[in-house]
């Protein structure tokens, strides 16, 4: 009697919880839906119907369709999905540890560095030896990206972060507006040939996805994520401030450590294999957090599906804009995400 | 006696700054609470961090059986419960997720049943059931204070270092906040060492005080160890200790005693 009456609070939080499983079952459902909009939309007309099939049994499909499904759409699709979810989850993570929801990879310079990475290797024309030609963009983008986060690890080391981090903040964007500088500099010393390239890669494209390039990005995705999984609860303790998590044992500056070598492996890896798109890293913690609050152990798995329901309804809508034409998604992020980074700073700004 | 906290020759500070130099206190048995008094820079806040395992130091202390400069940082989580000076962050955190986290980080064998009873028992004998579903966010900075406190209770710790733990609070809060730290220790025996500023609340809660200034300037019972010299050294102000209406001892402050600090010689 008196058990069932004191665990009122318990039956409260149950029911809270119940309610955040389900929202996760809804955007997961809403991300397959989404996907499949994905596989139908396209240059070529295919109903839902004839993509089913098509997905069911690629034996009986036709072989057009088999093609075109199988070796353009799908891997277009998925890497959507992947691209969305490792940038919303590396954005996740990163806003905890440097404790300001205006950290992503985008913010802090990470996917201008690669941009500037891959416009180095296109213009100088190097292959790495045991990389290849078709994958040396790539290596050289993560690479640039690896250092970026190097940069904003010993940042965030020698500076306090209780004061919610803006010193690193103003730091992102002064590394943004350096590595633009730089990037130009490429593009003015490159041939007209490169600089066409260049281009198209700062856009963010999903076009040069490949079953290789989605593989890999799923092993890096399985990798992190279950990783990430594991330090919820310290990641939640953290959000009350970093002197609240020390004084329960929590290891900040180690967890910091781990949580930006995922971000830079999660961030880097999928930015390498499709250029600069933006502001997911932005928007899908913050879907996460509006839906379901900031118990980690819902706010992480959200952040990676808000992500990538995001980037793959920007890929719908990339395909169907312009009837016939496949726009950049990365100009489709863009769009999107800008006023939701507008009303984030302002929202910032509100708070006491 | 093992039992108790026993603090000595601790040299403490921040780089080379030595905050603490040489301090030593008397044992202090279980089921005390101990106010820590003194001015703004005394080392209040630096010899509860140190003794939190947050800033290193060296010298002895020791809980009962445990070497608190030995233990790992997940045992120490489990006997020692710090309250930063700071209070919790505004953040769409729910409190019953900053207890419930909590637990899960000190204690991760607990049960989830047992779990929600204690954070239960917890919010309810503070007072603050109401809040438990509401973000820290939309909490008043005083109740986000309250909430830190009750993050601290709810892993039952066997050393409470508080660090002003009534700073933003409202009278009534004030006392039912102390009320709630002295019960606790009475019914755990448990230490409890508050960093306070309120001498009067010090006077009425504490079963002792020590006075930081340069060094230790007096340690015992509140009605001993603070007379009208322990303040003036501490403080550098005038006061008196008078006994009000209800034969409680109350400290008045006159004003700032001039020269205080060097005058020194009036002091046993």
């Amino acid at each position: 009697m008196s058990v069932a009456a004191t665990s009122a609070l318990g039956r409260a939080y149950a029911r809270r919880t119940r309610g955040r499983t389900l929202t996760l079952i809804g955007l997961a459902a809403a991300l397959a839906g989404s996907l499949l909009l994905d596989l139908a939309t396209g240059a070529s007309d295919m109903p839902l119907g004839t993509v089913l099939a098509g997905l069911w049994d690629p034996a009986a499909a036709e072989v057009g369709v088999r093609v075109i499904l199988w070796d353009v759409r799908l891997p277009q699709a998925l890497m959507a999905v992947l691209v969305g979810a490792a940038l919303g989850l590396a954005g996740a993570e990163m806003q905890t540890v440097l404790a300001n929801p205006l950290a992503s990879p985008f913010t802090l310079g990470i996917s201008n560095a690669a941009t500037l990475g891959a416009a180095i290797a296109i213009v100088a024309g190097f292959h790495i030896p045991v990389v290849g030609p078709e994958w040396t963009v790539a290596v050289t983008a993560f690479a640039f990206a690896m250092a970026a986060t190097v940069v904003v690890q010993a940042l965030a080391r020698t500076q306090g972060l209780d004061g919610g981090g803006e010193s690193l903040i103003l730091f992102g964007i002064a590394m943004v507006f350096v590595l633009n500088a730089l990037l130009w500099l490429v593009q003015f010393l490159a041939s007209a040939d490169a600089l066409q390239q260049i281009v198209f890669w700062t856009m963010g494209s999903l076009g040069r996805s490949t079953w290789s390039t989605v593989g890999l990005l799923a092993a890096v995705v399985a990798l992190c994520f279950p990783w990430a999984m594991r330090h919820v609860w310290a990641m939640t303790a953290l959000r009350a401030g970093e002197e609240h998590a020390r004084a329960l044992g929590i290891a900040v500056g180690r967890m910091r450590v781990l949580v930006l070598l995922r971000v830079s492996l999660l961030a880097g890896v999928a930015l390498s294999f499709v250029g600069t798109i933006s502001f997911i890293g932005l928007v899908g913690p913050h879907i996460a957090r509006l839906a379901l609050g900031e118990d980690h152990r819902f706010y992480l798995p959200g952040a990676a599906l808000g992500g990538a329901l995001v980037l793959s309804l920007s890929s719908v809508v990339s395909k169907s804009l312009v009837p016939g034409l496949v726009l950049p998604v990365g100009i489709v992020t863009a769009l999107v995400g800008i006023p939701a980074f507008v009303a984030l700073i302002l929202l910032q700004r509100r708070r006491p | 006696m093992t039992e108790g906290l026993h603090i000595a020759d601790i040299v403490a500070g921040y780089g080379r700054r030595r905050v603490i130099d040489g301090l030593t206190l008397p044992p202090v048995p279980p089921g005390t609470v101990v106010g820590l008094i003194g001015a703004n820079g005394s080392g209040k806040s630096t010899l509860l961090k140190t003794l939190a395992g947050l800033i290193g130091g060296t010298g002895h202390t020791r809980l009962g059986d445990h070497d608190l400069r030995r233990l790992s940082p997940a045992l120490r989580a489990r006997l020692v419960g710090y309250l930063p000076q700071t209070v919790m962050r505004p953040s769409s955190l729910a409190v019953y997720e900053v207890l419930l986290s909590a637990l899960r980080a000190t204690w991760p064998e607990l049960t989830r049943a047992r779990a929600d009873q204690r954070i239960e028992a917890v919010l309810a004998d503070m007072a603050v059931t109401d809040l438990a579903m509401r973000p820290l966010g939309a909490l008043s900075g005083g109740q986000r204070q309250m909430i830190g406190l009750a993050q601290v209770l709810v892993r039952a710790p066997r050393l409470m270092l508080l660090d002003e733990p009534t700073s933003a609070l409202d009278l009534r809060w004030q006392l039912s906040v102390l009320e709630r730290v002295r019960g606790e220790a009475r019914d755990r025996r448990a230490i409890a060492l508050v960093a306070i500023h309120d001498i009067n609340l010090a006077l009425r809660f504490c079963d002792r005080v020590v006075v930081l200034g340069e060094g230790l300037i007096a340690a015992g019972p509140p009605a001993e160890a603070l007379t009208p010299a322990v303040l003036r050294r501490a403080f550098g102000v005038t006061a008196r200790i008078e006994t009000c209406s209800h034969g409680r001892p109350i400290v008045v402050t006159d004003g700032v005693a001039a020269g205080a600090i060097r005058d020194q010689e009036d002091i046993p």
